[in-house]
């Protein structure tokens, strides 16, 4: 007997119908960390996002913190900028002043301080005079808010990119997974609880070599 | 690669991919003696992760804000993930995760040697994370550009996570050396404890490492234990000193020279009497393994039992821990 | 929100929060003792999830009454917790921890599907954003049912010796408080009669199939202000660190 304790949760909005991208054989060689010990934050660069100087004053655009805020990595997976990661939710920039809405990937996130604070830090050195980051719940983050970019970047980081749902469950939790380097379906579940809230471990028989997928929500 | 092929041949073949920075896959030839010391290496290196639950599992319980007890439930969870990857890594070279675990359990295969020292106050999980992890990365870091690719990519990953774990205990113990008495004195006490140790996490000396050779020609360690200690010592040492802290060590200077701190001698007697398994936690640390392994006994039985039923039904479990 | 309704919303929040709050600390012994690495694994992420929710109900006592959730957490005694009993006995074994977990995500997976649909926003926004990780653990511990419940004759002993001492207390879950009704008028928490059937018409057929049999239907407790013995071990572990320095920031 199959248990039914609750309907479908609904459609999150901004669930567009991305498709997971599939590779096209190549495999990409994961980025290595270059130090060991992180490098120091909060680094300008000016080219990626430049704020405007008129009348020799600064002037931010909302332009140029998204720019900004596409630099700002997840703590734990260095090539997925948070906005790729769809945590960030809006950005209203009133002259100098920056307020971030985001929002967390799990209830429990423990990077989330951290993230606020990465967010802050990337801001202030765009020439913010003051960030605020306010967390909001609603609407719940959804797997499918990672950003087709995302997605290539999870893969070639060798993280499986979580199907898109659409808050369909069954989609959520049966789709096919696929393994990062090869493509192969030929794959099992060794859990369904990974190293982090958001992963889960696979083994892919073709590689012969575990793999893990980061988890659909 | 044709079978034809001598021995001689295919060892020169394969120690020619290394040399071209190719990476080796499970399918691929290689020699029995580099398949046993990648056996060894990840193991060791997946029991220390399995151990290394245990000191910083047993603050969880004391941690005091419901941030704190977040991270650190999350961190002890990310150790325990890699170890599982790790354990799968070992496994794509033919070795069993069980015959493994069983050497662990006997007492036969090591673990990092940290983990035999005791965690005696809450600052420890801090300071664990800032010297412990921040050692690990060093290691780790090297180790993503091991010949090995499952090993290489696990580590590029697990090197992330570490790198968070490093940032979270440094943000606590900066946080604790500012804060009320009580707490600067936690932060030393635990620096205090834990410097030595975090030293000879590299590896006895150079001129002592066996191995070392024949696992830097096969592009499985890439650096000397001494090299990567001093380029741990070199980024630790400001740090600690940034966050108002004394680092137990008269001897410690900075050489103006060469451009290195340079430490006092470390006591290696301490370091092999450690390994030997006369730390002050060995024998506590296997207890408590052999314990959950003994205590789940029945547990496995059951899920063994119930599997093979479920499998004549032809029903497909998705569930952890189903093999 | 008049200060009645305001007091009542409170003390559900809390009694939800305290809930999930033992339930994370229980679990979270589990870690680097589990049976097998992939429950060390598990257990640690539920118990996260837990924690974070208690978190998240902490955060909403905290906008009605401005009590700083940490405050509450490491500075309230045994008396002043909210908890049930059932989430505060000690972890057990694996089918006690399994079977409480199981009885536990299938009380919250219920109770999260009405709140969704809650008039006091904030509880219906934090409700959706739990509700898809609670359906990890709900499939997680319900597997876990039917492989000990079927797996070996002693699994199904463990298991209903765990029921024998479970199911008396589970009904705590759902007494009622001072206040109930009136946010059930407003339709900002459900009716707990409703939703014990709901409860039971999930659970019961369960426990059924997984071979677990009549219990006894002693009376457990019903009052969320009385306490296990269990609470205060519990608490005095808990609060250690962060009472030994009531100055400090952690
Ligand atoms: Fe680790
Ligand atoms: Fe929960
Ligand atoms: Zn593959």
């Amino acid at each position: 007997m199959v248990v039914k304790l609750s309907p479908s949760p609904p459609a999150p909005p901004h669930s567009g119908a991305q498709a997971v991208p599939q590779g096209e054989g190549n495999f990409p060689e994961p980025n290595a960390p270059t130090s060991p010990l992180p490098a120091g934050e909060g680094r300008v660069d000016m080219a990626a996002a430049n704020p405007t100087w008129s009348e020799g004053r600064l002037t931010l655009t909302s332009d140029a913190v998204w720019a900004a805020l596409h630099e700002v990595m997840d703590p734990e997976i260095p090539v997925l900028s948070l906005v790729d990661l769809g945590v960030v939710r809006e950005v209203t920039v009133s002259g100098d002043v920056v307020t971030v809405t985001m929002t967390p990937t799990f209830s429990g996130c423990p990077a989330l301080v951290e993230m606020q604070r990465l967010i802050e830090v990337r801001l202030l050195a765009l020439g913010a005079a003051s960030v605020a980051v306010n967390t909001v719940l609603a609407p719940a983050w959804s797997s499918d808010w990672i950003s087709d970019e995302g997605r290539r970047k999870l893969k070639a980081f060798g993280l499986a990119p979580p199907p898109v749902h659409g808050g369909d469950v069954q989609i959520m939790l049966f789709d096919v997974v696929r393994c990062p380097r090869c493509n192969s379906d030929d794959v099992l579940v060794r859990n369904t609880f990974g190293s982090t809230l958001c992963r889960a471990i696979y083994y892919c028989n073709r590689c012969q070599d575990a793999f893990e997928q980061f988890k659909p929500l | 690669m044709p079978p034809e092929l001598t021995h001689d041949e295919r060892l020169t073949a394969f120690e020619a991919r290394i040399a071209r920075g190719e990476k080796i896959e499970p399918g691929d030839w290689m020699p029995d003696d580099y398949r046993r010391q990648l056996i060894r290496m990840i193991s060791q290196h997946a029991h220390s992760e399995i151990v290394g639950m245990l000191p910083e599992g047993a603050w969880i319980e004391h941690a005091p804000s419901l941030r704190r007890k977040l991270i650190l439930i999350a961190k002890v969870q990310d150790e325990a993930g890699h170890g599982q990857y790790l354990y799968h890594a070992a496994e794509s070279l033919g070795a069993e995760r069980q015959d493994l675990i069983d050497a662990l359990l006997a007492g036969k295969a090591k673990y990092s040697n940290i983990f035999n020292y005791p965690t005696l106050n809450w600052a420890d999980v801090g300071m664990i994370g800032w010297l412990v992890d921040g050692a690990a990365i060093k290691n780790q870091t090297m180790l993503t550009g091991a010949s090995y690719g499952p090993y290489s990519r696990a580590m590029v990953r697990i090197c992330a996570e570490e790198t968070f774990h490093y940032k979270q205990g440094k943000e606590m113990i900066t946080l604790y050396a500012q804060g009320t008495p009580h707490q600067r004195r936690m932060a030393q006490d635990a620096l205090d404890r834990w410097w030595w140790p975090s030293l000879m996490m590299f590896g006895p000396p150079d001129a002592d490492s066996t191995n070392s050779t024949t696992l830097m020609r096969w592009g499985i360690k890439l650096k000397s234990n001494d090299a990567l200690r001093q380029e741990f010592i070199d980024e630790i040492v400001p740090e600690l000193h940034a966050a108002g802290l004394c680092i137990p060590d008269p001897d410690l200077r900075y050489d103006e020279n060469s451009g290195h701190w340079l430490t006092g001698p470390i006591d290696w007697d301490e370091f092999w009497r450690v390994i030997k398994g006369n730390g002050p936690m060995n024998r506590e640390r296997l207890r408590a393994r052999r314990t959950a392994h003994d205590d789940g006994l029945w547990v496995r039985e059951a899920m063994a039992a119930y599997a093979s039923r479920s499998s004549v039904i032809g029903k497909r479990s998705t569930v952890s821990g189903q093999r | 929100m008049n200060d009645d309704l305001r007091a009542a919303l409170a003390a559900r929040l809390l009694a939800t929060a305290d809930d999930e709050l033992m339930l994370a600390h229980r679990n979270a012994e589990w870690t680097g003792h589990a049976p097998i690495l992939e429950e060390d694994i598990a257990l640690a992420n539920i118990a996260q999830d837990e924690l974070g929710h208690a978190s998240i109900w902490y955060g909403l006592v905290e906008e009605l009454t401005g009590q700083d959730p940490d405050r509450l957490v490491f500075f309230r005694d045994a008396g002043e917790y909210r908890s049930a009993q059932m989430v505060e006995q000690p972890r057990g074994d694996w089918a006690f921890t399994m079977l409480r977990q199981y009885l536990f995500d299938a009380y919250e997976m219920a109770l999260l599907a009405r709140l969704a649909g809650s008039a006091y926003q904030p509880v219906a926004d934090a409700a959706a954003r739990m509700r898809n990780e609670e359906l990890y653990h709900y499939r997680h511990s319900s597997a876990w049912l039917r492989r000990l419940g079927l797996g070996t004759a002693e699994s199904n002993r463990r298991m209903q010796a765990a029921l024998d001492v479970l199911w008396p207390l589970a009904g705590q879950l759902f007494s009622p408080q001072p206040g109930d009704a009136l946010l059930n008028v407003e339709g900002y928490w459900p009716d707990l009669n409703e939703l014990r059937q709901a409860w039971s018409g999930v659970v019961i057929p369960a426990l059924e199939e997984a071979g677990l049999g009549e219990t006894a239907s002693a009376a457990g407790p019903d009052d969320r202000r009385v306490h296990s013995a269990h609470l205060d071990t519990l608490l005095a572990d808990m609060q250690m660190v962060a009472r030994a320095d009531e100055e400090a920031v952690w």
